[in-house]
């Protein structure tokens, strides 16, 4: 029997609009690490059982580490819905952002905002009905998205029984190295703790004051009786007018939300070998410019192998610049994404132009076919590298 | 028989009006220096509302959907006492405030310009109520913000509830932004800008988003200086250096700890911005300050976000500003303390105090006057802070040429000191930051009705229509191409003429001097933000010039924006402005759902609600 060489092995499984990775290092015995596991509950295709139950098979029940991102739905709902069958698994440490750590004050405050406003605004358009919005739908399906991961969340930051493998990482703290991994190391690019990046993580101040009609944060009696009068001088399309711009852009709000939560997203670099790994969970402008904007970040960016794209491949979470910056026919590129439930997501100019760069080295999680499931594109021919399985795809790449 | 009560033999109209108001707002108390009597133009046929000339308050809550009773100021019963006395739960109190303080800042403008503040033209229907006038909103609606919305050529003035704070105040309040002097101040300031310089509410650069926030939150400031007993405490309890973020107690606590209030240690009030607002969002603390943080050159290159950008310009205006007051009052100092000793705070003579009082007064409105009268100096478009002091400097020198008390010696100083540096100026000497001035005039054949502006402009100022205004820009326009790339137009693009202001100003030599400034534009349109994907959104990149135009019809400034010109100015614009649209498309938290577009995202509600 031939000696087995060693390499890594990312495997992309096909859950929906959603994110879940496999990472499988090493010759013969292989090490596993799972970087996140969700669906959105408005992109679900009904695969994640069989998600689970391969994944307990690819890794006989053994991960080296499990990586949550953020605390999006649509990348930890997993963690939840199969809490029981995890704490089943040998497991060697949970990884989770800063901004996720309850014993945090700054991540407390962080939390308790964005939890404050995705409820007022749950409220506020549930209360005015689809029609008052232009973005009602992708509007709620973005909030949805950040209220359903409070079990996940808690399971997680349990660590799975055992509360000693959960770690909060920082952007810039030292290198990390995993036991029974040698040759692997791994770079914290982000969430940065500088207070000029908590601002893109923190709501819009002004919407902690967000009302809903009939909430009790409305305040109809702001003066006494006496001095109020339902007479004067402007006619009802003036008045109109006025309403329009005293209704709150609830839709525009949720996005807001949405992108600040995303901007929390754990960004690793991992090292294995000779070979870079770079996994930016959903990281959007103000995140990626946290690190960047650093000297040495062209150089970084030079040397990635393998690109995890952020965000679905949505307009914001890949900057022109890094897609520049890659290292042009060297890099291969998988895409966790589905047409469903976001008209704008992926976008396709950003997907060719990483096609482009990367020398067509490039696959979409929706080119594996589910029935009833939305179609993503059909690959005549896989890019050298990759395979694909009944519910995956696998990039492997030698050290 | 029955006379005439209002006979005006009898009684001579009078000049002012008396109105209350809050110095700050009502955080500082009732206070005898936060209680404020303020003059106003007096207007004969001030309606309810008050509806006079140039404002109307309206006061419709567009949250709650319902009116509240507009005050009648010409009622004797708050004729005789002075205006109503400030109160929170009487909306009419908050209509007569918002309507004084705006009435002051116009009349601050006024002063300052020569000239009638107009504003910028509206699209809104005939059939609008107070049309042609700044409509004023004081509770327009639940929300905590205050803006100006152009489109409805309104100001809006947000309440809300504050943010319960333990340490503040346990119950959670209603808050009115129409009740910040400081608010309405800068609200005021946007409205009046645009209709001097109605570009400058498109963004172009960083500059030019934090231009208007910087420049409001000046005169916001600056207007501080002229409350007599504010000034006079906080001269007294800072010894003088009025620009020190904390005053000194009443009195001093035993043991360090204060037990009442009068030992506490207070937060300046002159040098800070709408506290209540700041403290209502649970900041701990007011929502901006005049000084900041030390001056650092780098900080242009770094800092990008428009408030805190336009806090630097501020920062900027600010060291000048203390730094001539100190300079001027050490005399004063020498003379009151001749052997050295350290100023006690709460111990300077009475005396001492009213004269740094009248000192500070007296340099904020100086430096206020430099900073209003440099608008008409600014280019038409795409303001840089390096236009900024460029338009200071060559105004300033035209009315005072010696800077004998160091002004602008003092502003250049502390521009420089945060790394404002002007484009294309070789050094900070005045020769170098004035603009250049224009030689000649176009030959008479070409634009013979250059001359005739004057004549034109007096007419449309009596008789405002616009076809006159049209005939005036035909006039101005039509047949002088080859003048028109003279003073730096191209042309390749339409002409059009934005606005035609007079200008009076007293000569050093006491006479007076008048002059028009006219602002021109050109634009190319729809530029894409990406060349390679048009989809992704367009803007309008815009050039022209401002013109100073003598009375003999010649132009003696011609303040340029190139669309063109040489050296490629024009195409380096272009790009430095598509670069800024891309940085803005692309960090636009609304991105991945919904396409950017300048327009809408890039305007000043957008910008407060941070999107």
């Amino acid at each position: 029997m031939p000696e087995k060489k060693n390499e890594i092995r990312i495997r992309m499984y096909r859950v929906g609009f959603g994110d879940c990775f496999l990472l499988s290092l090493g010759a013969a015995e292989k090490q596993h690490i799972l970087v996140d596991f969700g669906v959105h509950q408005s992109g679900k295709i009904g695969t994640l059982d069989r998600v689970m139950s391969q994944i307990e098979q690819d890794t006989g029940k053994r991960l080296a580490l499990i990586v949550a991102s953020h605390a999006h739905a649509d990348h930890v709902s997993g963690f939840a819905d199969y809490a029981d069958r995890f704490t089943q698994f040998d497991i060697g440490e949970v990884w989770l952002p800063w901004t996720e750590n309850l014993e945090d004050d700054d991540a407390k405050a962080l939390r308790k905002q964005q939890l404050a406003l995705c409820e007022a605004l749950q409220m506020h358009l549930a209360v005015s009905g689809p029609k008052a919005y232009a973005n009602y739908a992708a509007a709620m399906a973005t909030l949805m998205n950040l209220s359903d991961d409070a079990p996940a969340m808690v399971a997680l930051r349990e660590g799975f029984g055992d509360r000693d493998r959960v770690k909060y990482l920082t952007a810039g703290e030292p290198p990390r190295r995993l036991a029974g991994i040698p040759g692997l190391s791994i770079d914290v690019l982000a969430p940065s703790r500088e207070s000029k990046f908590l601002g893109r993580m923190t709501p819009p101040a002004e919407q902690r004051f967000l009302t809903a009609r009939g909430s009790s944060t409305t305040m109809p009696d702001l003066f006494e009786r006496q001095w109020v009068s339902e007479t004067g001088l402007l006619g009802a399309r003036q008045k109109s007018a006025l309403h329009e711009l005293a209704a709150v852009p609830a839709d525009l709000l949720a996005f807001t939300l949405d992108n600040v939560m995303n901007n929390t997203s754990l960004v690793l670099l991992f090292h294995y070998h000779q070979k870079t790994l770079l996994f930016p969970g959903d990281a959007q402008w103000g995140n990626w410019q946290s690190w960047i904007t650093q000297d040495d970040a062209k150089d970084i960016l030079a040397e990635v192998d393998f690109l995890k794209v952020a965000h679905h491949g949505s307009h914001n979470a890949t900057p022109r610049d890094v897609v520049s910056w890659l290292p042009k026919n060297k890099f291969a590129v998988m895409v966790p994404t589905q047409e469903e439930p976001f008209d704008s997501i992926p976008r396709m100019p950003l997907l060719r132009s990483l096609e482009t760069q990367s020398g067509r080295a490039l696959v979409r999680s929706d080119s594996i076919v589910v029935p009833k499931a939305p179609k993503g594109p059909k690959l005549a021919k896989l890019p050298k590298g990759f395979k694909r399985g009944e519910l995956w795809f696998d990039c492997t790449i030698k050290v | 028989m029955a006379t005439k009560r209002n006979d005006s033999r009898l009684y001579p109209v009078p000049e002012e009006r008396v109105l209350k108001v809050y110095a700050f707002d009502p955080s500082r108390g009732r206070r005898f220096e936060n209680y404020l009597s303020i003059h106003v133009p007096y207007e004969s046929g001030l309606q309810p509302g008050p509806i006079g000339e140039k404002v109307a308050v309206i006061d419709y809550d567009a949250t709650n959907r319902r009116y509240y009773l507009p005050v009648d100021l010409d009622d004797p019963a708050i004729l005789a006492r002075g205006g109503l006395d400030p109160s929170e739960s009487n909306p009419q109190f908050h209509q007569q405030m918002v309507y004084a303080v705006v009435m002051e800042t116009v009349k601050r403008f006024e002063y300052s310009l020569g000239r009638q503040v107009k504003w910028a033209p509206c699209p809104y229907p005939k059939d609008t109520p107070a049309r042609g006038r700044l409509r004023i909103f004081p509770h327009g609606m639940q929300m905590a913000n205050a803006f100006y919305d152009p489109s409805q050529r309104s100001l809006f003035f947000g309440y809300f509830a504050s943010s319960p704070d333990p340490t503040i105040s346990p119950v959670s309040q209603p808050v009115f932004t129409c009740l910040s002097h400081d608010i309405i101040v800068h609200e005021t300031t946007h409205a009046i800008i645009d209709g001097i310089r109605r570009r400058y509410k498109e963004h172009s650069s960083p500059d030019s988003a934090a231009f208007h926030e910087g420049f409001a939150d000046i005169m916001a400031l600056l207007q501080h200086f002229s409350f007599k007993e504010t000034l006079l405490d906080t001269i007294q309890r800072t010894g003088g250096l009025i620009h020190r973020s904390q005053l000194t107690p009443y009195a001093k606590a035993e043991g360090g700890t204060p037990l009442v209030r009068a030992e506490a240690t207070e937060s300046n009030p002159i040098v800070e911005l709408a506290r209540e607002f700041g403290y209502a969002m649970g900041n701990r603390k007011a929502l901006r300050e005049a000084i900041g943080t030390p001056a650092n050159p780098e900080d242009m290159e770094r800092v990008t976000e428009p408030h805190a950008r336009g806090a630097l310009f501020v920062a900027a205006v600010f060291d000048a500003f203390f730094s001539v007051y100190i300079h001027r009052t050490r005399d004063l100092f020498r003379i009151a303390y001749p052997d050295g000793r350290t100023v006690v705070p709460n111990y300077l003579h009475a005396d001492l105090a009213n004269r740094l009082a009248d000192e500070a007064t007296k340099t904020a409105a100086r430096i206020q006057n430099i900073c209003i009268r440099a608008l008409d100096y600014c280019p038409p478009v795409d303001i840089q802070f390096g236009d900024f002091l460029r338009a200071l400097v060559t105004a300033d020198r035209e009315v005072s040429p010696s800077d004998g008390a160091g002004y602008r010696a003092a502003l250049i100083d502390s521009f420089r000191a945060r790394g404002i540096h002007p484009e294309g100026v070789s050094s900070y000497s005045e020769e170098s930051l004035s603009w250049p001035k224009f030689s000649g005039k176009g030959p008479e054949a070409e634009n013979p009705s250059f001359l005739r502006i004057w004549d034109d402009l007096h007419e449309l100022e009596s008789h405002p229509d616009t076809e006159r205004q049209g005939r005036l820009f035909v006039n101005l326009w039509s047949k002088s191409t080859r003048f028109g790339k003279k003073i730096g137009l191209s042309p390749e693009y339409r002409t059009y003429v934005q606005s035609a202001n007079m200008l009076h100003r007293v000569q050093p030599d006491g006479s007076l001097q008048r002059q028009v400034v006219v602002e021109v534009i050109q634009t190319q349109q729809d530029v894409p933000i990406f060349p390679d994907e048009p989809a992704r959104g367009t803007f309008d990149f815009r050039g022209g010039a401002t013109l100073l135009i003598s009375r003999q019809g010649e132009v003696r400034y011609s303040i340029v924006k190139p669309m063109d010109g040489h050296k490629g100015e024009g195409q380096k614009r272009l790009e430095r402005q598509r670069d800024y649209f891309q940085t803005m498309a692309s960090s636009s938290a609304l991105a991945p759902y919904v396409a950017f577009d300048p327009k809408t995202h890039l305007s000043y509600c957008a910008i407060h609600r941070g999107y």
